[in-house]
């Protein structure tokens, strides 16, 4: 059985030479995005904060004595979000709250508003103490700015690794309890999250009542909830 | 009923932009929306599913839509333990009949007891066939008035905010004898330049992009820099009140407004 050749092109920039307004040349579209956290969120109550999406972008001829000129369009989604079982939950991107060059590198970024208050993670999502929260986002940058002619082979441009970070004047959240930095990966796994509620008070009433099956009676749930139950966990 | 959101409104529309570039093609122009869209779309209900329609208004005049591109994704959506769907089924991109502004429309639905829509995130990249409108004029006001010597050309766009507005006849609140005016802008304009002429400083201003067959009124107001140590009035001198756009007048020029010490004291 024969494969396919595939060619890939990274990073994931696209550019397209325009004829004006003066003095852009250049119409660059770009991604950033993946797996996000905002510091102090948990179950149980909201959180806001701003995270730093860094694209691939780099901008051809950047000079650090020169603050680029440039137009942005950029909008975000969510890209994944739960687990959630049985709870009020919020995943929100809030507003894009800004964006521009890295003083240092030239590297596009967006810093986003992101607000979220996270599920009662179901028990199989427990590991050690952590709670295992998915929470991913995504945007997508038009940006027209003025870029010297390519000065180098095609497939060479510069390159920089798409990621999360906090925004300069870390940190700028309302959290209510420290948190964890924000996650340096685009992709792969699950956030693991210290939950600002023990996980011994999540999950761990086994009653078989109506208010508590599944397995899941939080003690304020319960209470929510009039249970009636005589266990410990719902007394009190 | 649909929802109707307003990019010139941040509780409508979150972090809406533009940019706008040349196709290199006589009277078009590729332009490209983004933005967060607050519906707030609830519901209490898990047992069905309910739908409506949320039109953007992008405040953006065009002839026609050569080509389009449009992009959604939720953006904040919350659910209180149970079911839920939450859709942003179609988008799609239409033309105001009387004002030619671009409107996008996004069908949308949600389900749960309770869930909300709170908001979606959208791209629109179009192709249009446009026109070139303005309405343009000039601000004049003494030294008597503000001493604007010592501005300098970067700091001029920042003396006044000038818009285009709709106005809106409030009627009386029950018992009360005066209704009121409500001035809604739709377009915003920039100040293009200032010269002296005697004792005068004329700002010139440009508004591009204001509503077609629609009355508007113009609305100049002091911006952070017009700083008067007296109270001032501002009147129109110049240009029709109200005026109207159209396709066969994009343009007015001559809206003139001047300002003066108010003398009250």
């Amino acid at each position: 059985m024969g494969s396919t050749p595939v060619n890939v092109f990274l990073p994931q920039v696209t550019r397209i030479p325009i004829v004006g307004p003066a003095p852009f040349n250049t119409l660059d579209c770009c991604t950033s995005g993946g797996l996000t956290s905002v510091p102090g969120a948990g179950a149980g109550f909201t959180t806001r904060g701003q995270v730093r999406a860094i694209s691939r972008f780099v901008l051809e001829g950047f000079d650090q004595r020169v603050a680029p000129n440039f137009q942005h369009s950029t909008s975000g989604w969510l890209a994944q979000i739960g687990p959630s079982e049985e709870d009020d939950w919020l995943y929100a991107i809030d507003s894009i709250a800004d964006a521009g060059f890295d003083p240092a590198s030239g590297t596009f970024f967006v810093d986003i508003n992101l607000a979220v208050q996270y599920g009662q993670v179901p028990s199989q999502f427990l590991t050690g103490g952590l709670e295992e929260f998915v929470y991913a986002v995504y945007v997508c940058s038009y940006v027209l700015v003025n870029e010297p002619p390519l000065s180098q082979p095609q497939g060479q441009a510069r390159t920089a690794l798409a990621t999360f970070q906090p925004p300069r004047g870390f940190p700028r959240f309302a959290g209510t309890t420290p948190g964890p930095l924000f996650t340096r990966t685009a992709t792969g796994t699950p956030i693991r999250v210290a939950s600002p509620v023990p996980v011994s008070q999540l999950v761990r009433c086994r009653c078989e009542c109506d208010c508590c099956r599944k397995q899941k009676c939080v003690t304020h749930q319960s209470k929510k909830r009039r249970c009636n139950c005589t266990c410990d966990c719902c007394r009190s | 009923m649909p929802i109707n959101l307003d990019v010139n409104n941040s509780s409508q529309v979150a972090s809406a932009s533009l940019i706008q570039f040349d196709t290199g093609v006589a009277n078009q122009q590729a332009v490209i929306f983004s933005g967060v869209a607050i519906p707030s779309f609830g519901s209490n209900d898990d047992s069905q599913i309910f739908r409506d329609t949320v039109i953007v208004n992008f405040r953006f005049t065009v002839l026609a839509v050569v080509e389009e591109t449009v992009s959604l994704g939720l953006a904040s959506i919350s659910n209180n333990d149970s079911n839920f769907v939450f859709a942003t089924d179609t988008g799609s991109l239409a033309i105001d009949n009387t004002s030619q502004e671009l409107l996008l429309q996004v069908d949308v639905a949600v389900s749960g007891s309770p869930s909300a829509l709170l908001r979606f995130g959208y791209q629109v990249v179009v192709i249009a066939t446009t026109q070139v409108t303005g309405i343009s004029g000039t601000i004049r006001f003494s030294k008597d008035v503000f001493d604007a010597s010592q501005i300098t050309a970067d700091q001029v766009s920042q003396l006044f905010l000038v818009s285009a507005d709709t106005q809106i006849e409030l009627p009386p609140p029950p018992g009360g004898l005066f209704g009121q005016i409500q001035n809604n802008p739709v377009a915003f304009g920039a100040l293009t330049g200032m010269t002296t002429n005697g004792d005068d400083f004329d700002v010139t201003y440009n508004i591009p992009g204001a509503p077609y067959n629609q009355q508007l009124v113009v609305i100049v107001q002091a911006g952070p820099l017009f700083t008067p140590s007296q109270q001032t009035l501002t009147g129109q001198t110049g240009g029709p009140i109200p005026l109207v756009l159209t396709v066969a007048t994009p343009s007015v020029s001559g809206v003139d407004f001047r300002i003066v010490n108010s003398n009250l004291r």
